[in-house]
């Protein structure tokens, strides 16, 4: 795997005090840039989708429903919502055209919800109607001044891993979602 | 046995790795096949409890205790020893995070925000109890990781990529670590959230790395709803450090998260 140019670029975001009594102990050590600016190696990989598994769909229709709900279900399991999705593209489902609102499906932090767009009798896109929120509002607090962070451009990366730290829309409940979605296309 | 060749052996055999899909998220316990003779029985043990606190925690569910508490039924004296627990720890994250983090929230109760990392934090004392020293339990993406994948060998955790959610961006080492993303789904390949109408975070997503999950989920929630500012708010917590990913693209992190990279 190559290495690319260094992308990284350090952010001296120097602030000075705020007049808050715990400045100093909102200092983290300064660490050293040239610290910083080592190690930022980047390995570029393939555009995404080259790791994904098409789906196919066997031609009998009374089968064909669970392997859909199969496929759909191992994709996501498997590299996440993203690989559903694109099984159920590449998949020759010949759904009618149109628009799909599937079904309401529980999750332990709300509801997720999607939208199916048929066009061509090919599934084209999916649009998240609603999904669990984190809890989070919108409103806003004062920003905490902090010395240094860093900063660097987002990058692939082709490491092996045991596990994958990141959010996604619960996997389940998006899969029956779309499945629903797709069952009323047609598939 | 040298411990060359002892390393050799266990890096090479297979992790016991099941998951099960419960609160609506697919939960996986991992753990080396040297670790122990029983791993089934172990697994079976988190998948349990995540079981159990669905039922009790759900704000979804009409008959939770939280549900209960929502409606007014059961009042603060009246709820579990589990509850009493979450509750104190809710105040607790409360002040932590300046009233930003409120179980409360437009007259409703939900806990949700904090109770996926404690019951993982949970499941692993289970584990503890049972003397598995080296193990991750992942619920959804946040991650308690014990001891090491093989001997000296850190286990190497990837973070997603929220752009395209089959990629990894970066990937850590980690051991005795809790860590937890919180985000939104991204635009790419055509998915979108149609709530972000409103622009109400330029944030992708923000990865928190503390001493153990429930630590990093809480503060992940809390950072991630704070906008650009949560990586600051991160920073300023000496045990804690964050990778923040905003919708340019670009990452931005506090300086001690260099040290659990590893590509």
């Amino acid at each position: 795997m190559k290495t690319n140019t260094k992308k990284a670029v350090v952010s001296m975001v120097l602030v000075a005090g705020l007049g808050i009594g715990t400045a100093s102990y909102l200092m983290r050590p300064a660490q050293n840039a040239m610290q910083l600016l080592s190690n930022k190696k980047s390995t570029s990989v393939p555009a995404s989708g080259s790791s994904v598994a098409a789906g196919t769909a066997p031609p009998q229709t009374n089968t064909r429903r669970n392997t859909i709900s199969a496929a759909l279900a191992t994709a996501a399991k498997k590299s996440g919502n993203q690989a559903a999705i694109a099984s159920a593209k590449s998949a020759n489902y010949n759904l009618s055209d149109g628009n799909y609102t599937g079904g309401r499906e529980y999750a332990f932090y709300g509801y997720v919800r999607v939208e199916a767009v048929v066009q061509n009798g090919q599934l084209q896109d999916v649009r998240v109607l609603e999904h669990p929120n984190d809890n989070g509002t919108s409103r806003y607090i004062n920003s905490i001044a902090m010395p240094y962070l860093v900063q660097e451009a987002v990058q692939a990366n082709s490491a092996s891993v045991s596990l994958i730290s990141g959010a996604t829309l619960s996997s389940e409940a998006f899969v029956k979602s779309l499945d629903s979605a797709l069952r009323q296309a047609g598939a | 046995m040298s411990p060359a060749t002892r390393n050799s052996a266990i890096a090479d055999a297979p992790l016991f790795q099941p998951t099960e899909l419960i609160m609506g998220m697919p939960i996986t316990v991992a753990i080396p096949a040297a670790e122990c003779t029983n791993p089934d029985e172990n697994a079976d043990l988190v998948f349990a409890l995540f079981r159990s606190v669905d039922l009790q925690f759900s704000p979804y569910k009409t008959e939770s205790e939280v549900s209960r508490i929502d409606r007014g039924e059961l009042v603060p004296g009246d709820v579990s020893p589990q509850m009493q627990e979450v509750l104190r720890l809710s105040e607790d994250t409360k002040r932590l995070t300046n009233g930003f983090f409120d179980v409360w929230f437009n007259g409703r109760f939900d806990p949700s925000g904090l109770v996926k990392g404690w019951s993982i934090l949970k499941a692993a004392r289970l584990l503890d109890a049972q003397g598995i020293e080296n193990y991750c339990i992942d619920a959804g993406g946040d991650i308690e990781i014990r001891g090491y994948e093989a001997p000296e060998t850190p286990w190497k955790i990837g973070l997603r990529n929220p752009f395209d959610p089959v990629t990894i961006i970066r990937t850590l080492a980690l051991t005795n670590r809790g860590i937890a993303t919180s985000g939104t789904y991204i635009r790419g390949e055509h998915i979108y959230n149609p709530r972000n109408g409103e622009k109400a975070n330029s944030i992708a997503s923000i990865t928190v790395v503390a001493p153990n999950v429930y630590e990093a989920d809480r503060l992940a929630t809390a950072a991630f709803a704070m906008g650009e500012a949560g990586v600051e708010f991160i920073a300023s917590i000496p045990t804690c450090d964050a990778y923040m990913v905003d919708k340019s693209g670009t990452a931005t992190y506090t300086p001690g998260f260099a040290r659990y990279i590893a590509s």
